[in-house]
């Protein structure tokens, strides 16, 4: 005879062991509360109508995780289309005002760093974002991701390579 | 030289694998060592903070997370209990036989979506007889539901099929429950150009525009 589980239990579970992840991961690629919100939830309501396909907690974390950091990138990569239509109808690059200040330094630096996390190949960037911005160790992404610990630890290092030539030349400023 | 490369990659390898604490305590001693007396070494060692702590410094702090946590579970909540996820009853009436139904083991409910052209709109319910055949139905540009029985083991037929109608913009595919298997994931259907000839179904966990 076999058990059902008790699916709400099951729900509540995933989400708590995976909320925390996924929302540093997804506000941070699109860099507003409110929209991370609205995108943790799309991912939360998919696994709510799939959950009866996951096996498990593990499984289930993994696979949301991976849902709303696709669903994030195909969000921030919309953006950057409209934002490029918008300045070329009105002939001027769509920028906040700039503030001559080490704020507005650091959150110019902030941008370029995450313009060259978008820039990274998808197997390189989405490694880096789950181990920078999620946190995670190298086994958790290894499962979310379904690739081997060791291909892991190889990506991590070529995306950040790849990050500090991208941002050579640049001048850096990051508060101590 | 290969060697040389190859043993100077590894230990850049290493010393990012240092800063994610992934290493053995032996390991870790044995690098640390090296990044003192490679200057090298310890240039990128200090680009990988230098880069971390862009990223740590624009990181939600343990209240703000939280915080949301709560907000996205209370919306989640709404949101199931307004949005069910069983296939309304007026998607599954409709039946449209194919000659590859077997064990009948998958019911795709489709819902067409339409080309715009000058062509007439219109919701039609199609209900054809047993002998129909699956390729002989041509969508075209008509706004419709369709119901259709198809053999688990002859899924590429179907692809096959969607794939030939090529006035049609969009498709759905809904699982209804008590087919006797599952979807992994959400699978999106993609025609890259209108023309093309191939036709994927990518699980929504992997798809990415």
């Amino acid at each position: 005879m076999l058990n059902r589980r008790d699916e709400q239990a099951f729900f509540n579970d995933v989400y708590k062991s995976a909320f925390p992840v996924l929302f540093r991961v997804v506000l941070q690629i699109l860099r507003d509360q409110e929209t991370a919100e609205e995108v943790c939830h799309d991912a939360f309501i998919k696994l709510h109508q799939h959950s009866s396909t996951l096996p498990d907690v593990d499984q289930a974390r993994y696979w949301v995780i991976r849902v709303g950091k696709n669903l994030a990138f195909n969000l921030a990569k919309r953006r950057g289309r409209e934002r490029r239509a918008m300045e070329r109808v009105y002939y001027e690059p769509q920028q906040p005002s700039r503030r001559a200040d080490q704020d507005a330094l650091e959150e110019e630096t902030i941008a370029v760093v995450r313009d060259a996390v978008e820039k990274l190949p998808r197997s390189l960037r989405d490694v880096i974002v789950l181990k920078e911005y999620g946190n995670l160790p190298y086994g958790e992404i290894a499962k979310t991701l379904g690739i081997s610990e060791g291909n892991v630890k190889v990506r991590v290092h070529r995306a950040r390579e790849r990050l500090t030539n991208l941002l050579e030349g640049v001048d850096v400023q990051f508060r101590e | 030289m290969y060697s040389s490369v190859s043993k100077d990659k590894s230990r850049r390898e290493a010393v990012s694998a240092l800063f994610d604490e992934e290493l053995s305590t032996q390991e870790a001693q044995l690098i640390q060592e090296t990044i003192q007396a490679d200057g090298k070494l310890k240039h990128f060692h200090n680009k990988i903070q230098v880069l971390n702590t862009g990223f740590q410094s624009f990181a939600p702090d343990d209240a703000a997370v939280k915080q949301a946590q709560d907000t996205v579970l209370e919306h989640v909540r709404r949101t199931i209990r307004v949005r069910p996820t069983q296939i309304p009853w007026w998607q599954q009436s409709l039946s449209l036989p194919a000659p590859l139904v077997a064990a009948a083991t998958v019911v795709f409910v489709l819902s067409v979506g339409v080309f715009l052209s000058q062509s007439p709109l219109f919701e039609a319910h199609e209900i054809r007889s047993a002998s129909s055949s699956l390729s002989e139905f041509d969508i075209g540009s008509r706004n419709v539901n369709v119901q259709v029985n198809i053999d688990s083991a002859n899924t590429d037929q179907l692809l096959q099929w969607l794939n030939n109608q090529v006035d049609t913009q969009q498709v759905t595919i809904q699982l209804p429950d008590q087919a006797l298997f599952q979807l992994r994931g959400e699978p999106v259907m993609l025609r890259p150009e209108l023309d093309s000839e191939s036709l994927r179904i990518i699980p929504m966990e992997d798809y990415e525009e």
